[in-house]
């Protein structure tokens, strides 16, 4: 998918096309500030990528590192007191970050889809399963009941739910973890959006159906053309789905660049050290690479390379100020980079 | 938090240490982190306004020794004045002074009555989490009928039957109270019974009774302490009602509810300083422990 | 060659049924089905299984947290099942668990302290000052600083909770350690440090590990063993080396199938993934477990269950056809060798 050429059509909000190369999603230097005044932090700083449809990118991030936010950022749902300070996300030709909230909560429910973590808590209890997937339809797409229903059991007969006629009246708890992930594949697929961000969405499940989770997402994006955002701390599977990746450490982006160049040869130490902490089945004895230490808080980013104090190649150069960026189109932010192959 | 010390700083740390070190048992670092936790608004206002009524009852009879029973026949009914900051009674009596021992009176069944209820009802609510299921049960059952008992008929009936001082109606009212706390004690237990912690020291190899002693009641405390504060307010509405009925503590000893019920028997000649300021007492009492529940428990919640 | 730690046929049953005390059981769920294994001393047996396998409750059943229904659990000689609860009591200090949450697993209201001298506290095991020592020795072991001793588990991460929890687990210095997914729902790196933690730990202390999780590339950097669960079964037992690149069992097969080339380093087995859930470990039926998704299933899987069989040297299958060595290498190569 290394296509060279970047062809940005302008096309209304609700078309989709599949075979285009498009640029569904553009952000660039995206800001995220809490707080205001003195008290002010950032959780995430100058970040830009790109993903265009058909294509998966993978966030990468530990705990702390914004990669959550990030999402929160793209749909418009920050916590209370956070807001994008500066910075800009055109979805298809519109810079969201300037719409009002109606519009936005608009293209957020046609345009994007989002599937997070823990499905249990994130579906509501007390509706059933086929008015959780057909009310954003019928909100945003303007469909019938009838219509709408019709649509449900078509989505959950796509995402491999079996027995779907009659699971469609069954409640979130009646179904098994797995199962209840393919649930919220179908709801943030009801209006055909475009994007679809998934945070960490097979952390809870277990290697079957881990496995079978993401090979849905990635027929369903072949079928329908989507961009997804695969947003998870597992390099392992950014290897085997992502075209394209992006590392975050404390809040900025330390690595980025397409899937092959990353992983033949990661040049940030963070990435590296990622790498070798992944236990693999066929290990030699040697000791998994691990980090000392914890990430910053965002009250505490320092001044210089936010990875400083736990690099092992750090100098007193990377101390004084944030490194510039080094590479084109697979680039990262280190003085030290790493040689050679992983 | 890297400054450099001035010399202020040195001579406030050298001056500090002798006193410091009285306080440091108290303020350790776990106190810090408590209070830490719990300061909503609404919990220092609660507590603010309770403990400045029970100062007004207690320490208030030391800056202010007035006898509460003196009779003045020629002070009838005064509204309040220098002499009688809260005016006085058809009897004469120091009204201030009546509501200081009143206070005292009506806190005491208040507080007191609580703990007692609390105290039967972490028993039999702990005894019957951590029993075999029958037990259990039975336990359970017993303690829906105890509680489809109506409570106020109860009261009433009690309070007929018994000589009417503090210490009885504390008796009266904590014992009917502590049938709803004991369910309380019991849900909560029967959750935190099941968490991973318990089973940890259960590996350890603990007993049940320091289970409950050290996990359980440490777990439970936050709920305990807010379903405390409610119960209190109840308790002191329940004295009021019953001191309408003529039940609650008698003449010539007051009590909030008795004073309110004294003064609204006179309401038609309208000495509002009768009726006033126990009636607002009462109010503040109440509506400052309810705050100090709801402080709690948001503070709980917003964890 | 006797083994420390014996596993003889062990049977976990719960009843299920609430109701009152005429009321008849609902059904019987067969948590842990005649399961045997031995561990030696300063080994470590991996457990592998999907969520309702029985793995933690194989975890308990060994602490003897969770009795066994039946069968037996023998600790250097001594049959643990056999022993009313207080005598078991002195034999709790060498055989600890490290739980899975770790925020849950430590009491957050009391400090850290507290948490780690709670074993030394109920077992009677020296004084306050010693106590006090001994916990501090170790959180300088786990890399954490000392003045944890006064502070909250709440105001520490994920990762640094499970130190702590380590930490509490070794502080009656015991022999056995059952890590019950410790590393799950942390994020990578924190799992490679912990993991290296343990495989120190073990060197230095000769400690034994029960290794349980859903994790095969974490089980395969301790484990020398592996045993595969499913519904309260064993399928499979080998030598990790042996499991990895030999596995028998179509479970253990789609397993490592499963797992994101990076991890498994090797040739797919190339089977179909298996189809549909689990059935309910309620009244389970007869025949084999898995026969319901298996893609090699057969007529007779569903009818008769299959018993443990060698295959190799140390490598045990409950399988009435298990995977032949010709089976993976046939997609990849022309001609196969046989096992």
């Amino acid at each position: 998918m290394a296509d060279k050429t970047q062809h940005r059509s302008h096309m209304p909000l609700r078309e989709t096309d599949m075979r285009s190369e498009t640029t569904v999603l553009q952000v660039k230097d995206l800001t995220v500030t809490f707080g205001r005044g003195r008290k002010a932090f950032n959780v995430i700083e100058s970040l830009s990528f790109e993903v265009r449809a058909g294509e998966t990118l993978g966030l990468v991030g530990e705990s702390g590192s914004g990669k959550s936010m990030t999402a929160a950022a793209l749909m418009g749902l920050l916590p209370w007191g956070g807001k994008i300070s500066s910075g800009s996300v055109q979805l298809g030709n519109t810079e969201i970050t300037r719409l009002s909230n109606a519009a936005l909560r608009a293209a957020r429910g046609r345009e994007i889809g989002m599937i997070f973590q823990n499905p249990l808590s994130s579906l509501n209890p007390s509706l059933t399963v086929a008015q959780q997937i057909a009310e954003p339809y019928r909100l945003y797409c303007g469909a019938t009941d009838q219509a709408a229903r019709a649509h449900a059991l078509q989505l959950l007969q796509e995402v491999g739910v079996p027995d779907a006629e009659r699971r469609l009246d069954d409640y979130p708890h009646q179904f098994s973890g797995g199962m209840r992930q393919r649930v919220m594949i179908a709801m943030a697929l009801t209006c055909k959006p475009r994007l679809l961000i998934a945070d960490e969405p097979t952390t809870a499940l277990d290697v079957i159906n881990q496995a079978q989770i993401l090979r849905l997402i990635q027929r369903l994006q072949k079928e329908h053309g989507m961009a997804v955002i695969f947003i998870t701390h597992d390099l392992s599977l950014v290897a085997e789905y992502a075209q394209k990746v992006m590392v975050l450490y404390a809040g900025k982006t330390v690595e980025q660049g397409p899937a092959e160049a990353f992983f033949r040869a990661p040049r940030h130490p963070y990435s590296q050290a990622l790498l070798h902490a992944i236990p693999r089945l066929f290990n030699t004895g040697e000791r998994l690479g691990d980090i000392d230490g914890l990430p910053p808080r965002p009250q505490e980013f320092p001044v210089g390379c936010r990875f400083a104090e736990r690099c092992p190649a750090v100098t007193p150069e990377c101390l004084q100020a944030y490194p510039t960026r080094q590479g084109e189109v697979h680039h990262f932010y280190c003085i030290h980079p790493v040689r050679g192959a992983a | 938090m890297s400054n450099i010390p001035t010399d202020m700083d040195v001579n406030k740390r050298l001056l500090a240490r002798p006193i410091a070190g009285m306080f440091t048992r108290l303020w350790t670092d776990s106190l810090r982190h408590w209070v830490g936790q719990y300061s909503h608004p609404m919990t220092w206002i609660g507590l603010g306004i309770f403990v400045l009524l029970i100062l007004f009852s207690w320490v208030g009879q030391l800056l202010y020794p007035a006898d509460p029973l003196a009779i003045h026949a020629n002070h009838i009914l005064l509204a309040p004045s220098w002499q009688f900051p809260f005016g006085t009674d058809n009897l004469g009596r120091n009204m201030l002074a009546r509501m200081m021992e009143g206070g005292r009176a009506t806190l005491e069944v208040g507080l007191l009555g609580s703990f007692i209820a609390i105290f039967l009802g972490i028993l039999y609510g702990m005894t019957a989490a951590l029993s075999p299921r029958w037990l259990d049960k039975v336990l359970m059952r017993l303690l829906d009928a105890l509680l489809a008992l109506p409570g106020v008929v109860l009261m009433i009936f009690f309070a007929a039957i018994v000589p009417l001082n503090t210490l009885s109606l504390v008796l009266v009212l904590g014992f009917l109270s502590w049938p709803g706390l004991a369910r309380i004690v019991r849900n909560e237990a029967l959750a935190y019974k099941e968490r991973d912690y318990v089973l940890a020291a259960r590996q350890f190899g603990a007993s049940t009774f320091y289970i409950a002693r050290t996990h359980l009641m440490r777990s439970m405390l936050p709920i305990l302490i807010v379903n405390t504060t409610f119960m209190v307010a109840d308790l002191i509405l329940a004295l009021s009602g019953l001191s309408f009925l003529g039940l609650g503590i008698q003449p010539p000893h007051a009590s909030w509810g008795g004073l309110l019920n004294d003064g609204l028997q006179l309401v038609i000649i309208g000495p509002w300083w009768l009726i006033v300021f126990p009636g607002v007492a009462i109010f503040l009492a109440i509506v400052a422990m309810n705050v100090l529940g709801q402080g709690l428990l948001a503070q709980m919640e917003g964890r | 060659m006797s083994d420390w730690l014996k596993v003889q046929q062990v049977d976990v049953r719960f009843n299920l049924g609430e109701g009152g005390l005429l009321r008849q059981n609902q059904g019987t769920v067969h948590a842990l089905s005649d399961i045997s294994f031995g561990l030696e001393r300063g080994q470590t047996i991996g457990l592998i299984g999907e969520s309702g396998s029985g793995k933690s409750t194989l975890g308990r059943a060994i602490l003897h947290l969770v009795r066994p229904s039946s069968g037996a659990v023998h600790l250097d000689g001594t049959n643990l099942t056999a022993l009313s609860e207080k005598q078991i009591r002195p034999f709790r200090q060498q055989m600890q668990m490290v739980f899975q949450d770790p925020f849950d697993s430590m009491n957050a209201r009391m400090t850290v302290g507290q948490i780690i001298m709670e074993p030394l506290l109920l077992q009677h095991i020296g004084r306050a000052g010693e106590r006090r020592q001994k916990a501090e020795a170790l959180l300088d072991r786990m890399g954490l600083d000392r003045r944890a001793m006064n502070r909250y588990p709440g105001q520490y991460s994920g990762g640094q909770r499970q130190r702590i929890a380590i930490a509490r687990a070794l502080t009656t210095d015991p022999q056995l350690l059952v890590l019950d997914e410790p590393t799950s729902g942390l994020d990578v790196s924190m799992q490679a440090r912990i993991l290296n933690l343990l495989r120190d730990l073990q060197s230095e202390m000769g400690l034994s590990y029960i290794f349980i999780s859903h994790d095969l590339g974490a089980v395969s950097y301790l484990a020398q063993r592996i045993m595969v669960l499913y519904l309260g079964r064993v399928v499979e037992i080998a030598p990790t080396c042996a499991l990895i690149s030999n596995a028998a069992h179509p479970y253990t097969a789609s397993l490592m199938d499963a797992l994101p080339p990076m991890v498994r380093q090797g040739e797919t087995a190339h089977l179909p993934p298996p189809v549909g859930e689990p059935p309910s470990s309620v009244n389970p039926s007869s025949g084999c477990a898995f026969h319901t998704r298996c893609p090699k299933a057969q007529p007779r899987c569903g009818s008769e269950r299959p018993l443990l069989q060698n295959v190799a040297e140390g490598h045990q299958v409950a399988c009435h056809f298990p995977l032949e060595r010709v089976d993976r290498l046939q997609s990849s190569q022309p001609t196969g060798t046989t096992g």
